[in-house]
């Protein structure tokens, strides 16, 4: 076990190393000017020459990496061009916004997803199946945005219930925050709910087919019983990898979300750090998020153990 | 047994269908109700009314409420070396050392009054005394000579003339020395937004980018980066006018869709209209719009690059081919803008000060003249060119150029590849002449009332885009008479020559047309100044609300 942690941790340093170089590298060879990125266009040459020397340009890519990694590993990310602020200040503000978004829309779209999956499995062909599946094909189809722009349509312009965007958190002001996360929250756990149905369903199947179920049934057991003890206890093992998926998803899966309802979360940190090269940014919140979706992979991993013995972590 | 599971499939697909329409139509079928507002302030159906800017001269003026505008993101910095910030979202709180009525006559501010020597090359400006910041500190001299030589040190002193020194002589006097005679001398100064310095120096300018202490009648109450920024009325204000509005609050709602349907649900109380979707669909709910003044639009316009004298478009014939006679500029800003877009022959847009309708010479493509120009260049059958342009940032709506430009020009046989660039690529590499010799690209340039600047900044010999072409020593001689000009008068005519060769005759630059900004006001939202005054935004105190 110790072992198998150690090395899944060695496993963890060395993508997150790689991940540091790879951003470091993909966002040194954008065609952007840095410098005026940090000072505007408008800059005459010689403040253009202390603006390249200051950011280290006239460096060597390799040198201005472990520079900037030994900056990295004291917590240093360093100045966000944008908001001329430190990076870890500037993110440590947006995202608790997107964990509260994520996380909230996980605690709908799981129970929920998996209550649908379990139903449209044990119910198989017949017209609760139907319907439940077809309206997760579809929402799983459409992507988030546009079914942002239709909720948008119906909600606030056609029966004016809800505001179009913004966001407050709920110890601030309860009724504004409901009233400003429905929306998004809703565009987020459709999709969740549609994927994890999809998922829960073809796991259910497959677990209904098997053959200690068939045991189960010839020996006369109630078919409640069956479900919960042998179906769905086996039938849920491959929804944990999805949900490792979607912890993985905690820092960018909102991108488009937050955008469409000016949400001030890490998704569109991320979105206006890529538009305003601001480079700073840009790279701490990709090794945040390399960071995340290590360590959700982690605790996936130890997730299948807890639920099936059967599975060794040697 | 098969068929039985096909019915029974069949049977329950059109069931799911059935369902999943009626869940359609039942949240399609709207009904009006109430609503509640950020602000507040209204709650009933506003989208069935015309909204619009609905000033009526001597109509009663109500204290209170709020103004709710609409940003797609807060660019820059809230600090004197990014005046650009303080122009878009800053000028309830930060005042200006003038400001100039629509026409073009520059009053006093926080400049009281100044003096121009035109031996000396210097402007002495008397700063008004008894003014105070929003802490409590006050304004003078030490703050206008900060300000201005933050701008001057920061390499962006062309947007303040360059001047050779800023001096406060005494508490209420800074003397701005020049090394050249210009007209532009109050364009330049009276427009910049005062900052203190001691602010800056006892909090530093981490706080200072982030926390607006100003002079201006409201003082700012909450900024949350990529949120919102609200400020309330500042009651020590000097001035002895009250503004109406208590409060004013931008919002951050980076998708243009969101915006309007924000405003569409009476959200916000102004709308820039984004594009022309926008625009019609709002015209259609019933709502009117308002120019934002003539001076307020975008010309996008198409550079030949003719450093490769050998290349085609370093003949004047080809380049007279292909944007006087290839191209049906009308039709084109019709066909990609609609009502927003509007093509003019000269540089800049209607409503400059030297522009007359003389300018305007095309009457529609001449396909057959444009064919024998080239041939008389020398090229009979055509020739390939590149054309490129901006992916996104100012650039945006450059690709339909693009695409547009490439069909017409195939009319004459000149081959066009359309290359796509990233913005700054473009604007810091390709329009500075660093990378391509010869072909053609799209830029963009916001024109405001100082148009000697923007053309010193942009097109002249020294200008960002020089790099990109060579000059005929006609053109720098008409040129060098702008700069020589000692009245207004003769230097709008001088304007206009230069202009006349450059555009028409030289054909060294051709607009492709101008977009207008619109926007729309809700019908309980009121400024009585449709023209944005001079770079100082709107006037605070030409803006309320109704009673609420």
């Amino acid at each position: 076990m110790t072992r198998y942690l150690l090395n899944r941790l060695g496993q963890t340093i060395l993508i997150m190393i790689l991940v540091s170089f790879l951003t470091f590298f993909l966002v040194s060879i954008m065609p952007r000017d840095p410098v005026y990125a940090l000072y505007g266009s408008t800059i005459d040459q010689e403040q253009y020459e202390i603006g390249y020397k200051e950011l280290n340009l006239d460096k060597p890519i390799i040198q201005r990496y472990f520079i900037w990694a030994n900056k990295a590993l004291h917590g240093d990310f360093g100045i966000s061009y944008k908001y001329s602020t430190p990076v870890t200040k500037v993110i440590s503000d947006k995202i608790g916004v997107t964990l509260y978004l994520s996380i909230f829309s996980m605690i709908i779209s799981m129970p929920i997803g998996i209550l649908l999956g379990i139903i449209t499995a044990v119910k198989r062909g017949k017209w609760q199946d139907t319907v439940l599946t077809l309206l997760a094909n579809i929402t799983a189809s459409i992507p988030s945005f546009v079914i942002a722009v239709v909720l948008m349509w119906v909600f606030v312009i056609k029966l004016k219930l809800l505001p179009t965007s913004g966001f407050t958190l709920p110890w601030v002001d309860f009724g504004k925050s409901m009233k400003q996360g429905v929306l998004p929250l809703v565009c987020l756990s459709l999709v969740g709910i549609a994927g994890t149905c999809r998922q829960t369903r073809s796991s259910m199947l497959e677990a209904i087919r098997q053959d200690y179920v068939r045991t189960a049934r010839s020996k006369g057991l109630k078919e409640g019983f069956i479900i919960y003890k042998h179906v769905m206890r086996n039938g849920l093992v491959p929804i944990i990898t999805l949900i490792g998926g979607s912890l993985g998803n905690l820092i960018a899966g909102s991108a488009f979300i937050e955008n469409v309802f000016g949400i001030p979360g890490m998704g569109n940190l991320l979105v206006n750090s890529v538009n305003n090269v601001d480079i700073p940014v840009m790279q701490a919140s990709v090794m945040l998020t390399a960071l995340v979706v290590s360590v959700a992979y982690l605790v996936t991993d130890f997730l299948y153990v807890a639920v099936d013995p059967r599975i060794s972590l040697r | 047994m098969k068929n039985t599971n096909f019915r029974h499939f069949l049977k329950h697909c059109v069931l799911g269908i059935t369902i999943f329409a009626l869940v359609l139509a039942f949240a399609g079928c709207g009904q009006k109700g109430s609503v509640s507002t950020p602000s507040g302030t209204h709650t009933d159906s506003k989208i069935s009314g015309t909204g619009s800017a609905n000033y009526v001269e001597g109509a009663e003026r109500t204290k209170g409420g709020e103004v709710v505008n609409v940003v797609t993101a807060f660019n820059g910095f809230f600090a004197p070396k990014s005046q650009t910030t303080a122009m878009d979202v800053c000028w309830p709180a930060l005042e200006t050392l003038g400001y100039q009525t629509a026409d073009g006559v520059w009053k006093p501010k926080l400049a009281e009054s100044w003096e121009i020597d035109s031996d000396k090359f210097t402007v002495t400006l008397h700063i008004r005394k008894g003014v105070k910041f929003h802490n409590g500190d006050t304004f003078d001299a030490k703050d206008v000579e900060w300000t201005l030589s933050v701008r001057n040190t920061y390499g962006t002193a062309s947007n303040i003339g360059s001047p050779v020194s800023i001096k406060a002589t005494d508490d209420y006097t800074v003397v701005v020395t020049y090394k050249s005679f210009s007209l532009d001398y109050l364009n330049w100064l009276l427009p910049q937004f005062m900052y203190s310095k001691d602010t800056f120096d006892e909090k530093g300018e981490n706080w200072v980018i982030n926390n607006i202490v100003g002079t201006g009648p409201y003082k700012m109450k909450e900024y949350i980066p990529d949120d919102h920024l609200t400020y309330v009325r500042a009651d020590s204000y000097w001035g002895d006018k009250t503004a109406y509005v208590d409060t004013f609050t931008w919002r951050v709602i980076p998708d243009t869709t969101a915006q309007v349907a924000a405003f569409m649900n009476g959200e916000i109380s102004r709308l820039s209209a984004p594009n022309a979707t926008a625009l019609k669909l709002l015209e259609s709910k019933g709502y009117k719009g308002v120019e934002a003044g003539a001076l307020a639009g975008m010309q996008f316009y198409i550079m030949p690059i003719t450093l490769d004298t050998t290349s085609p478009l370093s003949k004047k014939e080809v380049r007279q081919a292909i944007y006087t006679y290839g191209i049906d500029w009308d039709a084109m800003a019709s066909s990609l803008g609609g009502g927003t877009y509007y093509h003019t022959d000269a540089y800049g847009v209607t409503g400059n000060p030297y522009y007359t309708k003389d300018l305007e010479f095309t009457n529609g493509p001449d396909y057959a003249k444009a064919k024998k120009l080239l041939a008389d260049a020398g090229y009979p059958n055509g020739f390939s060119t590149k054309l490129y342009y901006g992916t996104g940032g100012q650039f945006v709506g450059s690709d339909a150029i693009a695409t547009y430009a490439q069909a017409e020009l195939a009319k004459i046989g000149v081959t066009v590849e359309c290359v796509p660039l990233d913005p700054t690529v473009l604007q810091n590499d390709y329009m500075k002449g660093k990378v391509a010799k010869s072909g053609m690209l799209i830029g963009g340039t916001y024109f405001t009332p100082l148009q000697t600047q923007r053309l010193n900044q942009m097109h002249s010999p020294n200008g960002t885009m020089s790099g990109v072409m060579t000059y005929s020593d006609k053109l720098l001689e008409l040129f060098n008479k702008i700069g020589a000009a000692k009245t207004q008068e003769d230097q709008n005519k001088a304007l206009r020559d230069f202009v006349v060769q450059y555009v028409q005759v030289d054909s060294n630059y051709w607009p492709v047309y101008n977009s207008r900004t619109v926007e729309f006001y809700q019908k309980w939202t009121h400024y009585s100044g449709n023209a944005r005054i001079g770079n100082a935004g709107f006037d605070p105190f030409e803006i309320w609300v109704d009673k609420h």
